[in-house]
């Protein structure tokens, strides 16, 4: 009976059920570490308490107080400067070493893709060690000598509340700039030959080209690093963690940072979910936004 | 004219070779500086000048690395949590891709879509709560609670079904009508033929895992179990001001990366703009 019924099943369910059979194991997965986590997370945003004292449902409380708080607010503002910082200032650097990249013989590009891409290997941990020690505030550190070569008196780069998102901001360029570098570069590999060639054959001349052909098409490439650099950017948390741990008084402190603080530190879930929620919104909002109000198509 | 048009030639090929090369300088230096320093113990700033290159080059700040209890074992840790993401991740991630890229069934879009937007959802949303399900399971410092939760990442999905959109429909369906049973035809016919996208993003998950930071830190809080990066933060408040110990620390836990990185750079860097290729 059984067998004879798994015969006349349709070939249509059948086939729906294999197809289902090959998701299941990484939807299992998702459902548990993704999706779960993410209602959860909702739910914990209405509720006050800590990993051991549980917690308790409270509604909105928690947002009223995340618009109250001003540490909450510094974090953000902290984050969202950091993120303009980095965004354009790396978008602009590497658009331009991609450009000359791309000019230099292929033995070269190759040279300097390696060189460029080496922080990359490298854990934001192992690298925050590094500049840690560059970052040293005395008058022998080795970033104030540098800059002492062209008359800067020495700075106390990550003590100063001024200097410490710049110096950040610095340290995640350096280490991020190789893979801005080699996305534009293959953001330029995918223009075709001919159309320079009809260019050049028109007898249009560089700059023409740069701006009549090589940035229009290179708006996809643009876009996908717009919107990426705003996602990773608003997590910042690893260097963070590592080089000021939020100070001096918090003028380093991200939002990621202070969900962590609050979270694992404070006792102080409800809270942390919160400010989580709020930075999907945020995050999301402004994806949205950059998707719908900035042409990826080229005209 | 002539003279004019040479002059501008050499100009542009000084900026063309120059800038990229002040910038390969500038990726590398701290790199020389960590070497340089790793030899030499503490007190190197408070020379004056200060002293770069050691008079008298040490190896007594490896030994002091290599005498901390579990260094070698977080670079296990390291390697093996993150070879056994790649290998499962792999094999689920390029399932569920495959039935996206080559099959029809109800909710399809719908499921697809549900996967695309995890993505955007930042780390900071998901960690309490997957923090709380890992601790449920049991599985708080141990390798399941390390290797697991990392397998969901929706881009491995996107990312297979992006390159298995690429195979022709028609090869699958030959090895169905010799009679290929459909695990069969993925692990003999799918699975071989789009080798190039799993080796981007095999070595993309690799990456991301040898670098990851925030999960292991929450979830291994016994020393055995720690991965490079978390042993690394606290060994390096323990020798807060010997720079030289750091550094050799910081070297040692490149340097077996750094070999691999060397031989397989093409598909290292292939590997890491894997997104934006398709993006």
């Amino acid at each position: 009976m059984v067998t004879a019924q798994q015969h006349i099943l349709p070939r249509r369910a059948r086939q729906y059920l294999t197809a289902y059979s090959f998701l299941i194991p990484y939807l299992a997965f998702y459902v548990t570490f993704v999706l779960l986590p993410v209602l959860w997370s909702f739910y914990l945003s209405l509720c006050k308490g800590g990993l051991l004292s549980g917690t308790e449902f409270i509604g909105f409380q928690n947002y009223i107080k995340a618009w109250n708080n001003s540490l909450f607010i510094r974090a953000l503002q902290n984050t969202a400067y950091y993120t303009l910082l980095v965004v354009p200032l790396a978008m602009l650097s590497s658009l331009t070493l991609a450009l000359l990249i791309d000019k230099m013989a292929l033995f070269w590009q190759n040279v300097v893709k390696s060189a460029l891409f080496l922080p990359m290997v490298s854990s934001v941990v192992s690298l925050s060690i590094i500049w840690k020690a560059i970052f040293i505030p005395d008058r022998n550190g080795p970033l104030n000598t540098l800059v002492g070569v062209f008359g800067i008196p020495p700075q106390n780069w990550l003590g100063n509340p001024d200097l410490v998102i710049p110096s950040i901001v610095g340290f995640e360029i350096w280490r991020g700039y190789g893979f801005w570098v080699i996305v534009f570069l293959a953001g330029l590999d995918a223009i075709p030959n001919d159309l320079y060639e009809a260019a050049r054959v028109d007898g249009a001349n560089a700059w023409y080209i740069l701006t009549r052909i090589t940035l229009p098409l290179l708006r996809p490439t643009f876009l996908f690093l717009l919107v990426m650099g705003f996602i990773w950017n608003f997590q910042l948390f690893d260097a963070v963690y590592m080089l000021t741990a939020g100070g001096p008084a918090n003028a380093s402190a991200t939002v990621v940072w202070y969900v962590y603080r609050n979270a694992f530190h404070f006792e102080n879930l409800g809270f942390a979910a919160t400010m989580g929620v709020l930075l999907l919104f945020i995050i999301l909002i402004l994806t949205v936004l950059q998707l719908k109000y900035i042409p990826s198509e080229v005209d | 004219m002539n003279l004019a048009r040479k002059l501008y030639h050499v100009i542009a090929q000084i900026v063309i070779y120059g800038v990229p090369f002040l910038a390969s300088i500038a990726s590398i230096a701290p790199f020389v500086f960590m070497v340089l320093i790793s030899f030499q113990h503490t007190f190197f700033v408070s020379g004056n000048p200060a002293r770069w290159i050691p008079r008298q080059p040490t190896i007594e700040t490896y030994l002091a690395v290599l005498e901390t209890p579990n260094f070698l074992r977080w670079v296990f840790n390291s390697l093996f949590v993150a070879s056994a993401v790649t290998a499962m991740g792999l094999l689920i991630q390029s399932m569920a891709g495959y039935v996206f890229a080559k099959k029809e069934f109800p909710g399809r879009e719908l499921l697809f879509i549900l996967i695309l937007s995890g993505i955007m959802i930042p780390r900071a949303v998901t960690v309490i709560p997957a923090f709380f399900i890992v601790k449920d399971l049991g599985l708080l410092n141990s390798y399941p609670g390390l290797i697991l939760p990392p397998l969901a990442m929706p881009l491995g999905v996107f990312l297979m079904r992006q390159y298995m959109q690429t195979l022709p429909s028609e090869l699958l369906d030959a090895s169905r009508i010799d009679g290929c049973s459909e695990f069969g035809t993925f692990w003999r016919i799918v699975l071989p033929l789009s080798k190039p996208g799993l080796a981007v993003l095999g070595i993309y998950t690799f990456m991301e895992q040898w670098r990851d930071f925030l999960w292991p830190l929450i979830v291994a809080q016994k020393d055995a179990l720690k991965t490079l990066p978390v042993g690394l933060s606290v060994f390096h408040t323990e020798f807060r001001t010997d720079y030289g110990v750091q550094m050799a620390a910081v070297l040692l836990s490149i340097i077996p990366f750094l070999i691999v990185f060397l031989f397989f750079q093409r598909y290292f860097i292939k590997g890491m703009t894997v997104g934006a290729l398709k993006g």
